[in-house]
């Protein structure tokens, strides 16, 4: 035989890997001692009985749901074994801590749910889909006590429009499961009901015990309404929850999704009237289009239409063409007017009836300049109605 | 038409008119049909919420 020689890490994971699977997810009972939180979150303890003792830890102890004064308490606790590697000692990783009285109510739950997992109780095949207009309400829980009163609050507030039936059974103690039976076989015989609420408020697991129990969860099971469980403020789901059609965490929060709001029925109606009314607004806007078309069609195939519409272009043509000449006639005379008028204006004569006069010298040429003429040269002064004849007797400059 | 329509069934028969005249195929006799009954239930809905107030009864001697 063949001597193997580990190295300290071989043997601590092969331990370990032994430890692991031998002993995952198992219940050791003992009372803890020497409890300590780390800033990390983290606790560390020991779980003793009379003569043993062995280390815990529990990782992020502080998020965890089981946070109560832990020193000196007998506890189950929940987890696995396994090999602290850097000391070489073995550990319990502790996942859920339970205080012994409730230790036994545990075993129970786990016992039972495990149970009707197998049989297929929790499965969403069962399911009943919740129905989207529930009228009829059938609410299970104590008549007495604040859940019943934020409820029905809730639900006269958003859906006024509502029945409702409040049956009212003891929600704790060793009756409350055969009322809450008894409560959903009568509604599913008698009552003419869409929707079944079972609620509470919270409390601690002894109080939840009535949703552990199988008489409560087959009920729920064989009910043909569909049933919303709303057991309030715990850490932990019940069984009925498991089973129920749907489950909410709180009973106000079950009063708020198990119907439509007032509010938003109004609205969901008159959205949907909004879409018949433009449906036919857009039919009837197709429908005449579709009929202008038409006619349009007819028109143009109609012989004597096809005519007389030709006659009525020509005779638009013709209107057009007489329209242009007459405006270019129109422009001409414009045209020729302006310029009978620039001519008229630039006329000696007209300018001669002003007073104006021309001075010509004796060979008929115009005098523009006293530089041109002399003292005692004759000139000729032409007015609008005649000439003068007379002798230069002085120039004067200007 | 029935006049104690459950408010599920008005939006059950609204939607199904919605989809009906969305149809291209729909003619315009069946629209003004399909209109005239939407316009019946949409009032009958809008009346039945508008006059509504909760009925609770409490069943309780049974039980305890």
């Amino acid at each position: 035989m063949k001597t193997i020689i580990y190295s300290i890490t071989q043997i601590s994971n092969q331990v370990n890997s032994v430890l692991n699977h031998n002993f995952s997810n198992i219940w050791i009972k003992g009372q803890i001692s020497s409890f300590k939180i780390y800033p990390s979150g983290h606790a560390y303890f020991t779980l003793k009985d009379s003569s043993s003792q062995i280390d815990c830890v529990f990782f992020n102890y502080t998020n965890s749901d089981n946070i109560f004064d832990s020193t000196n308490i007998e506890v189950t606790a929940y987890g696995d074994i396994s090999i602290y590697k850097d000391k070489g000692k073995f550990q319990f990783i502790v996942n859920n801590l339970i205080r012994s009285g409730e230790s036994e109510l545990w075993f129970k739950y786990i016992e039972l749910k495990n149970k009707l997992t197998k049989e297929g109780l929790f499965d969403d095949i069962h399911k009943r889909s919740i129905p989207e207009f529930p009228e009829n309400i059938a609410i299970i829980t104590s008549n007495s006590g604040s859940v019943i009163k934020d409820i029905l609050t809730i639900l006269k507030r958003r859906a006024n429009y509502l029945n409702i039936d409040i049956y009212d059974v003891l929600i704790q103690g060793e009756q409350s499961s055969k009322e809450i039976k008894q409560a959903i076989c009568d509604i599913n015989d008698f009552k003419d009901v869409d929707l079944i609420i079972i609620a509470r408020g919270g409390g601690s697991i002894e109080d939840f015990q009535p949703f552990n129990e199988e008489i409560t969860v087959r009920a729920i099971y064989s009910s043909n309404i569909p049933i919303i469980a709303a057991l309030g403020h715990r850490t932990d789901v019940t069984l009925s929850d498991y089973v129920a059609d749907k489950f909410v965490g709180t009973p106000s929060e079950a009063a708020e999704i198990c119907c439509h709001s007032k509010i938003d029925l109004m609205e969901k109606a008159s959205n949907l009237m909004f879409k018949i009314d433009d449906n036919v607004f857009k039919i009837i806007k197709n429908s005449t289009s579709k009929y202008e078309n038409l006619h349009l069609r007819s028109i143009s195939k109609n012989p004597k239409l096809y005519l007389s519409n030709i006659d009525s272009k020509l005779d638009h043509l013709v209107f057009k063409l007489n329209e242009g000449i007459f405006s270019k006639i129109f422009k001409y005379n414009l045209k020729l007017n302006n310029l009978y008028n620039v001519i008229s204006a630039s006329n000696v004569t007209n300018i001669k009836r002003k007073g104006f006069a021309l001075v010509r010298d004796v060979k008929d040429k115009i005098i523009k300049s006293i530089k041109t003429v002399d003292k005692d040269d004759v000139i000729t002064i032409e007015l609008i109605d005649g000439k003068i004849e007379s002798t230069i007797k002085r120039k004067i400059d200007g | 038409m029935d006049k104690n329509l459950s408010i599920e069934q008005i939006f059950k028969r609204l939607d199904e008119i919605v989809s009906v005249m969305e149809n291209d195929s729909t003619s315009i006799d069946e629209m003004v049909t399909l209109y005239d009954e939407g316009a019946v239930l949409f009032t009958q809905c809008k009346k039945k919420l508008l006059a509504a107030e909760s009925k609770i009864n409490v069943i309780s001697k049974k039980y305890k």
